[in-house]
């Protein structure tokens, strides 16, 4: 305490503020430039020079004299009036372009986005800073290279400032507060030494992340990292962690806010992608606008995620200048107007055009609220008076019982379809993940056919025992059209590959040259009124046969359309009822390959995503089991090369996890549902489920490794013992056969299908209590068995339906 | 029987405000009062077509103390008006009609 003491005595007289800010570090600008802390600005000051904050905390405060409006306003201050930049500062000082220039109306001498974009790069050069060892680089690399750093120092300085705000928002407020405590209880000096220690142990984990973050933004910049599409998924791979941890951050917000961002996100991932990025664009230029509503940490949190994901999506293919200009031209078109109408307009992007759903409800609750009292006189007026609060009081009674059974129904059907598209959506990821090949695809698509046939008639021979249940009819009817709507899908994926398979470049580009010799006209489309260049090459592409523009990736897309909209040699600007003639690109044989080639490395690109996932999937857990280590360079490289298998192991991990989550939510909503419903939408269930790819992705396992074959026997007490271990022994399959005496330890899946398995059983244990426990020598099958004799069914919250399906021979597998 | 649960008219209900996207609490609401005005205007429909007869007899049922079940009203409803289950139908969409978020 006397130390601290000391300290500050040593000092001039600071605010808590000061003491705050000295204590988070946040930095501010002195009128050098030069960045200092608050704590070193006062103590340098001359009269005159020091800032804003350090005069208003010697004239105003002292410790316990500023009430709780006054602490307020100074807290704002760093955010809204310091020399702190701006997003929008920060995003026009690294495009290398002036406020004043960005400004400049129409009429004037607006530079183009690529414009900005040289100059940056220029700038760079110019100083020497962030740019790679000379290093010989395709035209192709170093244009890639622009817009990849372009992108990235956009991002993350719109980060860095992020970073301060909210130190200056957040932990500002909390070390106040907690220096007020510590001032008013002097003596606790323990406490004290307590907040130190977590603050610091706080701070030195951050600083270690961001060191860990900064280790590899210098090794891209030095260009230690071979230039190409991996040091570039790397980033960007990078960046999306980031975007997790800024989920996280959103997740602290408060409930109303969480509620503005989620709805926000979700709106803006339903836009297409030119629309996003413009939306992102503008939050990045346009932060300071967005203070006025939801917080500033959580606007700028949410800006960030949406932006890092758009990044994501579409920096490999498309020119991401141009994209975020499009975002600059919409801040630009609205900076004139006033803050609150800026901010409503920014919101309205956002979040849409719609009314705000809470506001629409309650508008429809009063109007029904008018309308009730109409209905209700009017029939006081057709029946008699006496009758009307008795029919009254029956519509109220009906009505209450309908919201809740319906909304039983359709929570029911829309958990089910979840469960579906999450096992479809785990099933194409592993596909991704495991380069499924032609009669893999195949395999997929002939299984979902069976199982959506096998579906049918299993539905129509439940028994409902009351016409009353008529209802479940149809939500059944309502699962087989999702279940057919999924197969469908999963024909689609494989269709897809296997038309990736058999084409090469060569042969679409001489298809495609053929077609347009014998109709060019037919390649040739009329910008239509609303249209644009981009939508109207979008939809002659996607009619354009053979070339399987619709089913490519949108990455894949976008590029296609960038190129072809480059070689037509059209600058963005049409007109309605221009005519684009396309025929001349599609027509050219050597261009249409190359292009057709380069599309292909893009889908090898986004796989490497999926890979550089894993590795910092295997990162993330170094890192927690192993605190405190450094993070450099040496270690992620030993990491990544050596983890492989186990960064495997966390994703697919987490993709079962995601499968068997949706099975557990709807077996939780099957509670509550009738019976005779429970009956047939366990049928339903199964099968959608079976047909879900995630799922089936479990009893595959299980076939190629036959951990099933080698655990169902043993007994419930030597596997769990062995499997908390890691100890279970896999018998060596020689000629396809197991061979009980040659051992071998599991592989990664098989690891994974043990854990199921052993939860699984944990589960069941937990349901059944003391008198559920496995009895001596009881082995897995028959304990699994055992739960399902007492009650009625397996335990489908787990892998109950896996196991049944597998021992009884239900499923096609190989165990 | 029951002609509103039979004719699944929450969910129609649901699909024909676009209320399938808020959160359960907010859709229970609406459904709940929604519901209620629904059968109400149905009522006052139904009313309009009855015979006088079937009118007063259909005011003594909704007046009985205790109230009748739901089914009982579903049963008269059916059997005195057949298409009463499309009147149903055309009233949630004209009701959606006047009042959609």
């Amino acid at each position: 305490m006397d130390k601290d003491k000391n300290t500050m005595e040593n000092k001039p007289l600071r605010s808590k503020v000061d003491i705050a800010m000295e204590e988070t570090g946040v930095e501010v600008k002195d009128k050098t430039g030069e960045l200092k802390t608050v704590a070193e600005i006062a103590m340098n000051k001359k009269d005159g020079e020091t800032n804003w904050n350090v005069k208003k905390a010697e004239q105003k405060d002292t410790p316990d004299q500023k009430n709780e409006s006054e602490r307020d306003e100074n807290e704002k201050i760093p955010m809204q009036n310091s020399p702190l930049r701006t997003a929008q500062e920060i995003v026009l000082e690294n495009t290398g372009v002036t406020k004043k220039q960005v400004l400049k109306t129409p009429d004037g001498d607006l530079r183009s986005d690529s414009d900005i974009a040289n100059e940056r790069v220029n700038k760079i050069i110019e100083k020497g800073e962030g740019q790679p060892e000379k290093i010989e680089k395709t035209e192709e690399q170093i244009e890639r290279d622009k817009e990849v750093d372009s992108a990235i120092k956009r991002v993350l300085d719109a980060e860095d400032e992020f970073k301060k705000k909210e130190k200056s928002q957040k932990k500002f407020e909390g070390l106040v507060s907690r220096f007020k405590m510590v001032i008013n209880k002097d003596k606790e000096g323990e406490k004290k030494d307590s907040v130190t220690r977590e603050y610091n142990k706080v701070k030195a984990e951050k600083d270690q992340a961001k060191k860990a973050m900064n280790d590899l933004i210098k090794q891209y910049a030095r260009g230690d990292i071979e230039s190409g599409k991996t040091e570039f998924a790397t980033k960007i791979a990078m960046l999306k962690d980031k975007d997790r941890l800024e989920n996280e951050r959103i997740k602290k917000q408060d409930k109303p806010t969480q509620g503005w961002i989620k709805k926000g996100l979700e709106k803006w991932h339903k836009q297409g992608i030119l629309k996003q990025v413009a939306i992102t664009g503008a939050f990045i230029m346009g932060g300071e606008a967005l203070i006025a509503f939801g917080g500033l940490t959580a606007i700028v949190g949410g800006t960030m995620v949406a932006g890092m994901a758009t990044l994501e999506a579409v920096a490999t293919a498309t020119g991401v200048e141009k994209m975020i200009g499009s975002g600059q031209k919409w801040y630009r078109k609205k900076h004139g107007m006033t803050k609150e109408a800026k901010t409503e307009e920014a919101r309205k992007e956002f979040v849409g055009e719609e009314e705000d759903d809470e506001q629409g409800i309650e508008n429809l609750l009063k109007n029904f609220d008018q309308h009730d009292i109409d209905l209700n006189k009017k029939l006081g007026e057709v029946f008699k008076v006496e009758h009307r609060d008795k029919i009254i009081r029956w519509t109220v009674a009906v009505a209450a019982g309908l919201a809740v059974g319906g909304l039983r129904a359709s929570h029911a059907i829309a958990k089910m379809k979840k469960g579906a598209e999450l096992g479809t959506k785990s099933g194409m990821i592993a596909s991704d993940v495991r380069a499924v090949n032609e009669e893999k695809l195949a395999e997929i698509v002939g299984q979902g056919t069976k199982e959506v046939e096998k579906l049918g008639p299993r539905i129509n021979k439940v028994p409902f025992p009351s016409a009353g249940e008529s209802g479940q009819i149809s939500r059944m009817q309502e699962a087989v059209t999702s279940a057919k709507e999924l197969e469908f899908s999963s024909r689609g994926v494989a269709e897809k590959g296997i038309e990736a398979v058999a084409k090469s470049a060569g042969e679409t580009a001489g298809s495609l040259a053929k077609q347009v010799a014998e109709n060019p006209d037919k390649f040739k489309a009329v910008v239509e009124a609303g249209s644009s260049q981009w939508k109207t090459a979008e939809g002659l592409l996607g009619e354009v046969e053979g070339l399987g523009f619709k089913s490519m990736e949108l990455e894949q897309q976008s590029h296609f359309i960038d190129s072809i909209i480059k070689e037509v040699g059209k600058n963005d600007l049409v007109k309605t009822g221009e005519k684009l003639d396309f025929s001349k690109a599609l027509g050219n044989k050597s261009f249409m390959e190359k292009l057709i080639e380069r599309n292909k490395e893009i889908a090898k690109g986004t796989k490497e995503f999926i890979n550089i996932g894993k590795n910092n999937a295997a990162i993330e857990k170094w890192a927690v089991a192993n605190p405190g280590k450094a993070l450099n360079t040496e270690t992620v490289k030993g990491i990544i090369s050596g983890s492989k298998k186990v960064a495997e192991k966390i994703v697919d991990k987490g993709i079962i996890d995601e499968a068997a989550k949706a099975g557990e939510t709807f077996a939780t909503s099957l509670k509550g549902v009738p019976t005779s419903a429970v009956a047939a939408e366990k049928a339903t269930f199964e099968a959608i489920k079976t047909i879900g790819a995630g799922i089936k992705k479990l009893p595959e396992f299980a076939g190629e490794s036959g951990v099933w074959a080698q655990t169902s026997d043993m007994s419930v007490y030597k596997f769990m013992e062995d499997s908390a271990k890691g100890a279970i022994e896999m018998s060596e399959k020689i000629g396809g056969v197991s061979n009980a005496v040659s051992k071998r330890a599991m592989t990664g899946e098989e690891a994974k299908v043990i854990k199921l398995l052993r939860d699984y059983i944990i589960k069941i244990g937990d349901i059944g209590g003391k008198a559920g426990r496995p009895g001596k020598g009881q082995t897995v099958m028959e304990y699994i068995n055992a739960f399902r004799a007492k009650n009625g069914r397996p335990l489908y919250n787990g892998l109950g339906e896996f196991v049944s399906k597998v021992k009884s021979g239900d499923m096609p597998i190989r165990v | 029987m029951s002609l509103f649960k039979d004719a699944n008219i929450q969910v129609k209900i649901v699909e024909a405000f676009g209320i399938g996207d808020l959160p359960e609490d907010k859709q229970a609401q609406v459904l709940a009062r929604a519901g209620e005005l629904l059968i109400k205007r149905l009522f006052l429909k139904v009313a309009d077509i009855l015979s006088p007869d079937d009118r007063n007899n259909f005011d003594q049922m909704l007046g009985q103390e205790p109230p009748v079940s739901e089914d009982q009203v579903s049963s008269f409803l059916t059997e005195k008006v057949p298409n009463i289950e499309s009147l149903l139908q055309e009233e949630i969409s004209s009701f959606a009609g006047e009042f959609r978020v």
